[in-house]
């Protein structure tokens, strides 16, 4: 089983009358790139500002790497965030600004500093004033600052607002690495589940503080992709047939009367011939799947 | 915390304010030595029967004879010919106005962390909000206690410099004057990191502790004058009059209740800013 890197308990957090968090429950496993979803003001910077001690909750508990909130201190050395927008000091370069975190976190290589402006691709930027960057280029140097001292776990606000097409793709394969090869640990925030779709194994999607959905991407893809439902009596004979006559291997058997075929989209009336004229008693073909924006309104809906 | 100390001391030397500040300072310092007399940045010494600095026949004199002065050479001058007296402890009894370069100390090391939002980098990591004002603390005392020795000691060698041996103090001597202002310039330095993390956001703090020294002048003054009060509570307990008492052979048990008091205000105004820091939402 895989280590649990965050595990909140009814975590609760109240503003006044106003509750932004209302007992939320979820888990990240060690490697998850776990994805939380909501609209602006759903509740997500104020679980990322609890979990980094920012903001004090009002009610429930959480663990990190299996450590109580109330003792968190040194667990934190493992963690790396940007929260909210990126604030550094205006009138220094980003290497002055990574310098004085990196002294502040003990770190004495400086190589580690060029090593993670280098990985950000904010290079040749480097000796400019935190001033003049872009909102794209400020976003880089937060997830540089983010990644300074070799964390387990990241935490990483809307990451890439502000990002142009290309810079996100490249922020993208970014996090990927960073989870593949550094198996990083990443929790990251956005209020467009196509964006972290590309990116995340797992998905919480969160309305007015509340946890709507705790879905794997597997499962997602079950709930969206569009594809032909075939409904028969005999899912392995019918795959016999999808392979040898439709050559097609891109299907999937949900069980013994269910198949789910990913191909002849446009064309579902040659599936349901072939069947046919091979015997196979056909209870349902339809075509169903929705877009992840479309999935994303309807579970808010639902929520609601 | 050490690090953080480091971090913030790395900063600080890293940015053009602090050097704008010591400019301003020895700018600042050659001009009282260069017309022989202390000068005081917005505020005025109020002369009074219950401060050592009585006004002789001789000094009344002088005054006349300065505010008839064409220019500062003139200034000078006259000054050189009145007497010989100890300029430098003269000028150190003026080191209130160091509570305007403290405002720039505090500013840089806790406002800016506070209102850009860059706090939330250092206390989402492993540092605690105990750590961190700790830290803070200790960092804005200790560029207070190096500016103040900067300035005093910058001060008493450009002296003996510009002005020589006659207007200049013991060496010793001046040390001890030295010595007995740093609880009082500590409890100083206090009070103006207690705003700063009440306020949390640079103009606030601007807005607040720029006139903080005549507004609390102004109050006591106006307390002393409505309710028939000692002008001895202004005279002996005001920062501005504690810190020139302080240079004028105060007795032993005045220094005694100025640094209880200096250490009052250092335990006071921390608590105070930490107790409200720790309830505080980092944006």
């Amino acid at each position: 089983m895989n280590e649990i890197i965050l595990k909140t308990n009814n975590l609760t957090k109240k503003y006044k009358e106003f509750i932004a968090l209302d007992n939320v429950n979820l888990s990240i496993s060690k490697g998850d790139i776990y994805g939380l979803i909501g609209r602006n003001g759903a509740g997500k910077t104020t679980l990322m500002k609890i979990i980094t001690t920012l903001s004090n909750k009002t009610a429930g508990e959480f663990e990190l790497f299996g450590k109580k909130d109330n003792n968190l201190t040194e667990t934190k050395r493992r963690i790396g965030c940007l929260i909210e927008n990126p604030a550094f000091f205006p009138n220094l370069s980003a290497v002055k600004n990574l310098r004085y975190y990196a002294i502040q976190k003990g770190i004495v290589d400086k190589k580690q500093i060029d090593e993670v402006i280098n990985l950000v691709g904010l290079s040749e930027a480097k000796n400019k004033k935190f001033k003049t960057y872009s909102l794209g280029m400020k976003q880089r140097l937060g997830i540089a600052f983010a990644i300074l001292d070799n964390p387990d776990f990241i935490i990483l606000d809307e990451p890439i607002n502000g990002l142009d097409p290309i810079g996100i793709s490249e922020l993208r394969d970014l996090f990927k690495k960073l989870n593949l090869e550094r198996n990083i640990t990443i929790l990251i925030s956005s209020h467009i589940l196509n964006e972290l779709y590309q990116v995340s194994n797992k998905f919480c999607i969160i309305e007015k503080g509340k946890v709507i959905k705790e879905i794997t991407k597997e499962k997602l893809d079950e709930e969206c992709s569009k594809c032909i439902v075939i409904k028969i009596k005999e899912a392995s004979k019918v795959a016999v047939i999808l392979e040898e006559q439709l050559k097609t291997k891109n299907y999937k058997i949900i069980d013994d009367t269910e198949i789910r075929l990913y191909d002849y989209l446009e064309d579902s009336s040659k599936v349901n011939k072939t069947l046919i004229k091979n015997d196979i008693d056909i209870i349902s073909l339809y075509e169903t799947g929705i877009t992840l924006e479309d999935y994303f309104k309807t579970i808010i809906k639902e929520g609601k | 915390m050490l690090n953080i100390i480091k971090s913030d001391i790395y900063r600080i030397f890293r940015g053009k304010g602090i050097y704008i500040a010591i400019i301003f300072m020895f700018i600042m310092i050659v001009g009282s030595l260069f017309i022989i007399s202390p000068g005081y940045i917005g505020t005025t010494v109020m002369i009074d029967e219950g401060t050592s600095q009585g006004m002789t026949p001789e000094n009344v004199e002088l005054m006349e004879k300065v505010s008839k002065a064409n220019n500062i050479l003139d200034i000078r001058e006259i000054m050189k010919e009145y007497a010989e007296f100890d300029l430098d402890k003269q000028i150190i009894g003026a080191n209130i106005n160091l509570y305007y370069l403290f405002i720039i100390i505090v500013f840089i090391v806790i406002c800016v962390d506070l209102s850009d939002s860059t706090a939330k980098n250092t206390l989402s990591s492993a540092i605690s909000r105990e750590k961190y004002y700790i830290s803070k603390v200790c960092t804005v005392m200790i560029i207070g206690i190096f500016m103040t020795l900067l300035n005093n000691y910058g001060m008493y060698f450009l002296n003996i410099i510009i002005n020589g041996k006659s207007f200049s103090s013991d060496f010793i001597e001046f040390t001890k004057y030295t010595i007995i202002q740093i609880p009082v310039i500590l409890g100083m330095l206090s009070i103006l990191i207690g705003i700063a993390f009440i306020t949390k956001k640079k103009s606030l703090f601007n807005g607040i502790t720029i006139p903080l020294l005549m507004i609390v002048q102004l109050i006591l003054q106006g307390a002393i004058t409505i309710f028939h009060l000692e002008p001895t509570i202004m005279t002996n307990w005001e920062l501005q009059y504690m810190i020139n008492n302080l240079t004028n052979n105060p007795s032993t048990e005045y220094v005694i209740k100025a640094s209880l008091l200096g250490i009052f205000y250092v335990i006071i105004f921390n608590l105070i800013g930490y107790y409200t820091f720790k309830k505080t939402e980092i944006k």
